[in-house]
């Protein structure tokens, strides 16, 4: 057996440990955390493609939480039945009835890790209602230190942490999840680790549209997140759910960042079109909200902005001050260099790009209340896990479920030997841009993927494009072997590009599965214009087959422990 | 202590600039808590840049042996210093800490009284009350706004005659404070104060501040000064008056809220729109159905709830 690292002149390294985290962002930190408080005794490490001290979707801070259920403002059922509202019904209502229910323990949790939240004079939380309904965004204004605090916590808990390997394929024995292989982005070492359960949370597939900038980074998710988790838990065998729910949102213009409404808006701040009038039906963040903003974008009184500058100059300066200091420092340079001004301009907005994420809709790796995936000892946590709108308090509640369950589950399992023949297939396939450097260059063959999402998967979504789409992401598999790659960072690259083409085709198989339109923008089908309940009232899930096909079937929607009475409660409240 | 780390500490106190902010860098890289101590006495050096780096690292560290320290960088010369320490103590100050920051405000250091009274929020403990009440007298208006303001924030504390001074205060910043922190205060004095202010300050943001501490209050004998500050020139106010008079019904508002239905901003025909349903009154039904075509979709919606509220009402009073 030949080794084409070693034939590169790259060792391999072999690593153990009981839970294996993969991915250290939000969800990453918090499951190595509990995993570790759940068992002292027990080995647990945190690969991290990038460096656990700034990396994932908070790398740098947050300026708020969306989703907290707060005692006394909000109870768990209320917050089932409006993320169930707000996705049309398609929920597993039990895995979201979780975020509810521990939400409040984890801010609290990182209240004593010293995480400040916004309190008012009274000391209680200051929680804001920026929708017509629901009151749970609680502001952090000195949020932006966040993930230093959870990197600090990770290192006091014992957890280990390997920074600079990227992950890129589960291993899979005797029909269970049993460690990862990966190579070192730095070293180019070929990395074989050994695990009793692996927990991935690499978040979402951010990188599947390419945005109206034209930038291959200029994304609304972090650019990092290029879909990793999706395509190695699909590989694996694990179940995928409601990939045809896009992730699509309104954003700066040129600017790759949200307008922040959720931050300006208690300021007094809104979205209104080119005349300056409010002009959305929808209660609250979901596909129907995003068609209303499409659809006045596409009309005469478009394009839509988010207003300020009917706001005094203090005002102003306080919403700057946690816009620019917080979030995204690049984004007072940003206006700065346009000759905008807040006080006289509106932020002009637009749609941003597709992509996959479960913490604003629901597609993701399917997994039930205890952040199981399908695959036993795989478990998935944060963006890439599906359980809709779950966003940053989602994401460390299901951390922390998957950190505990995975500790119970490994009790009476040990390691096993990976199979040499799975370790040198996968070996040529990751290295394989190494062996042609001369290649054609990852950004070009990124670049190209991407502007076929674009074309052919944006909705409104047409039966004949995604059809053709759907025929160019299979063959682009050809395309993908053409790639070189001169360093292990290039290769790394190159392993995210094939990440990105999995997660289109998935895209585009779901897409055309679904006949019918829901989640209003986000699964807007010129075909079958209208809701569907009689025949599409479920899941459409989709796994890989023994042979390797891609296969999609329906998955029925698990019986509720909320009553929601969806025909009469809808949030498109549709006033004239 | 490794070799590594002691190569660095030792670094610490070189005489050159730059080794010493390599060696606080690459110490705040390795997270190392046998640095802490070393990176401490770092903070007496020379240079204000090696200071404000130390103050970084030493955050990062969340260890309680920084935050003595941590206190005293609070009256720094240095603007950068003194900034970094204060955000740095933030998230690191716990009640545990009160004794030792109300000890700093007996200091005669203007920067220091600054930013303890700010770290005081954090704290949100009454003690503190006999510690700010002097600076309400201090001939420095920086002072006197960040004691004001402090004061919203001690547990407990439901009466504070001398607040209400301030409410006076020559400087509007001062008086812009005092107002909303007299909405979480019930002394006799404070609705009519606040009353007097919201229809004859001259400054609109005290005005605007005013109407949001009545809104808190929800008193009804603000009633007279509410429905006055609804035809108020700034906008703000008369959003936040037509805020209170939601909370606060009564029928004299009713002409007021009517003729809000049709103001320039939005926001004000919006909430005219909530408190005319919460009011309940007939008379309001035909002004809101004009407003069922207005621009703005959010007024379009809350004008239709209005509506539906109001003669849920009628129909419950029929029945009833």
């Amino acid at each position: 057996m030949t080794n084409l690292n070693t034939d590169l002149g790259f060792p391999t390294q072999r690593l153990q440990a009981d839970v294996l985290v993969v991915g250290g962002g939000t969800a990453g930190t918090m499951a190595g955390i509990k995993a570790k408080q759940a068992n002292p005794d027990s080995d647990v490490l945190i690969l991290e493609k990038a460096n656990i001290r700034r990396s994932g979707a908070i790398a740098m801070g947050m300026d708020g939480v969306n989703t907290a259920v707060i005692p006394g403002n909000s109870t768990p059922e209320q917050y089932v039945r409006e993320i169930t509202i707000a996705n049309d019904g398609i929920v597993n209502q039990k895995a979201v009835y979780e975020t509810g229910r521990l939400g409040f323990e984890v801010i609290q949790e990182l209240e004593s890790w010293g995480v400040k939240f916004q309190k008012d004079p009274d000391g209680n939380y200051d929680l804001k209602q920026v929708h017509r309904v629901g009151k749970y965004v609680l502001p952090m204004p000195e949020g932006k230190d966040l993930k230093k605090i959870l990197t600090r916590q990770v290192k006091r808990h014992g957890v280990k942490v390997t920074n600079r390997v990227m992950a890129t394929r589960v291993i899979v024995q005797n029909g269970r999840a049993t460690g990862v292989v990966g190579f070192d982005v730095r070293s180019g070492d070929f990395v074989v680790i050994q695990a009793k359960a692996v927990i991935l949370c690499t978040g979402a597939c951010g990188r599947l549209g390419l945005p109206a900038s034209g930038y291959l980074y200029g994304t609304y998710e972090n650019p990092t997140n290029a879909g990793d988790g999706y395509a190695m838990a699909y590989h694996a065998g694990a179940e995928m759910t409601n990939i045809e729910c896009f992730q699509i949102n309104p954003l700066i213009k040129d600017y790759n960042g949200p307008a922040c409404a959720y931050v300006a808006s208690p300021f007094g701040a809104y979205t209104a079109n080119a005349e300056g009038h409010r002009f959305i039906n929808c209660d609250y963040w979901s596909g129907q909200m995003m068609l209303d903003i499409y659809k006045e974008l596409n009309s005469g009184n478009g394009p839509v902005h988010l207003k300020m500058y009917h706001l005094d100059d203090d005002t102003i300066a306080k919403i700057e001050s946690i816009l620019w200091a917080n979030e995204r420092p690049s984004r007072g340079r940003f206006h700065e260099g346009r000759g905008e001004n807040y006080r006289t301009h509106g932020v002009e907005m637009n749609i941003s790009e597709i992509g996959l994420c479960s913490g604003h809709s629901a597609s993701g790796v399917w997994v039930n209340e205890r952040a199981e995936t399908t695959v036993p000892g795989l478990y998935a946590a944060g963006d890439m896990a599906s359980v809709p709108h779950n966003y940053m308090i989602g994401a460390f509640v299901y951390g922390r479920i998957a950190g505990e369950n995975a500790v119970d589950y490994l009790q009476s399992l040990d390691h096993l030997e990976p199979d040499p023949d799975f370790l040198a297939a996968e070996q040529t396939r990751i290295y394989a841009p190494l062996t042609q450097p001369n290649g054609i260059p990852h950004t070009q063959v990124e670049y190209k993927l991407r502007r076929l999402v674009n074309d052919y998967l944006q909705p409104p979504k047409s039966p004949h494009k995604m059809e053709i789409g759907l025929e160019k992401f299979v063959a682009y598999a050809d395309t993908l072997t053409a790639m070189g790659a001169r360093d292990p960072h290039e290769l790394m690259r190159c392993n995210e590009v094939s990440f990105i083409r999995d997660c289109a085709e998935m895209a585009a198989r779901a897409s055309l599965y679904r006949k019918e339109t829901r989640w209003g923008l986000y699964h807007y089908r010129l075909d079958y214009p209208d809701r569907n309940d009689a025949e599409w009232f479920c899941h459409v899930n989709l796994k890989r087959t023994e042979s390797g096909e891609m296969e999609l079937f329906k998955r029925p929607v698990e019986p509720y422990i909320v009553d929601v009475d969806l025909k009469r409660e809808v949030y498109d409240v549709a006033v004239r | 202590m490794d070799s590594e780390l002691s190569q660095w500490i030792t670094l610490l106190r070189s005489p050159l600039l730059d080794d010493r902010l390599v060696a606080i860098k690459t110490l705040q890289h390795l997270g190392d808590e046998d640095a802490i101590a070393p990176l401490i006495d770092a903070l007496q050096d020379d240079d204000p840049t090696v200071q404000t780096l130390v103050i970084t690292t030493l955050w990062e560290f969340a260890h309680p042996s920084a935050i003595p320290p941590l206190i005293g960088c609070l009256g720094s010369p240095y603007e950068a210093v003194r900034n970094e320490a204060l955000s740095a103590l933030k998230e690191l100050v716990s009640t545990d800490d009160l004794m030792k920051l109300l000890d700093v405000l007996q200091t005669g250091n203007f920067h220091a009284q600054l930013n303890v009274l700010v770290l005081l929020r954090k704290i949100h403990d009454a003690q503190a009350l006999p510690f700010i009440l002097p600076f309400f007298e201090s001939e420095n208006a920086e002072l006197r706004e960040a004691a004001v303001i402090t004061l919203r924030y001690l547990n407990q504390v439901v009466r504070c005659e001398p607040a209400l001074a301030l409410a006076r205060d020559p400087s509007e910043v001062v008086r812009r404070a005092a107002v909303l922190t007299l909405g979480h205060l019930s002394d006799e004095g404070v609705v009519p104060l606040l009353s007097h202010l919201l229809t004859e300050d001259t400054d609109w943001q005290v005005r605007r501040n005013a109407a949001q501490a009545l809104d808190t209050l929800a008193d009804p004998a603000a009633i007279a000064a509410l429905v006055a500050a609804v035809a108020d020139p700034e906008w703000q106010v008369r959003k936040f008056a037509v805020r209170a008079l939601q909370k606060v019904t009564d029928s004299r508002a009713l002409p007021a809220l009517i003729n809000a239905l049709a103001d320039e901003s939005s926001d004000v025909r919006r909430d005219a729109a909530t408190a005319l349903g919460n009011l309940g009154q007939t008379e309001a039904l035909s002004a809101l159905q004009q407003t069922l075509n207005d621009p703005d979709i959010d007024v379009r919606i809350f004008s239709e709830r209005a509506i539906a509220q109001i003669n849920q009402t009628l129909a419950q009073t029929a029945h009833g």
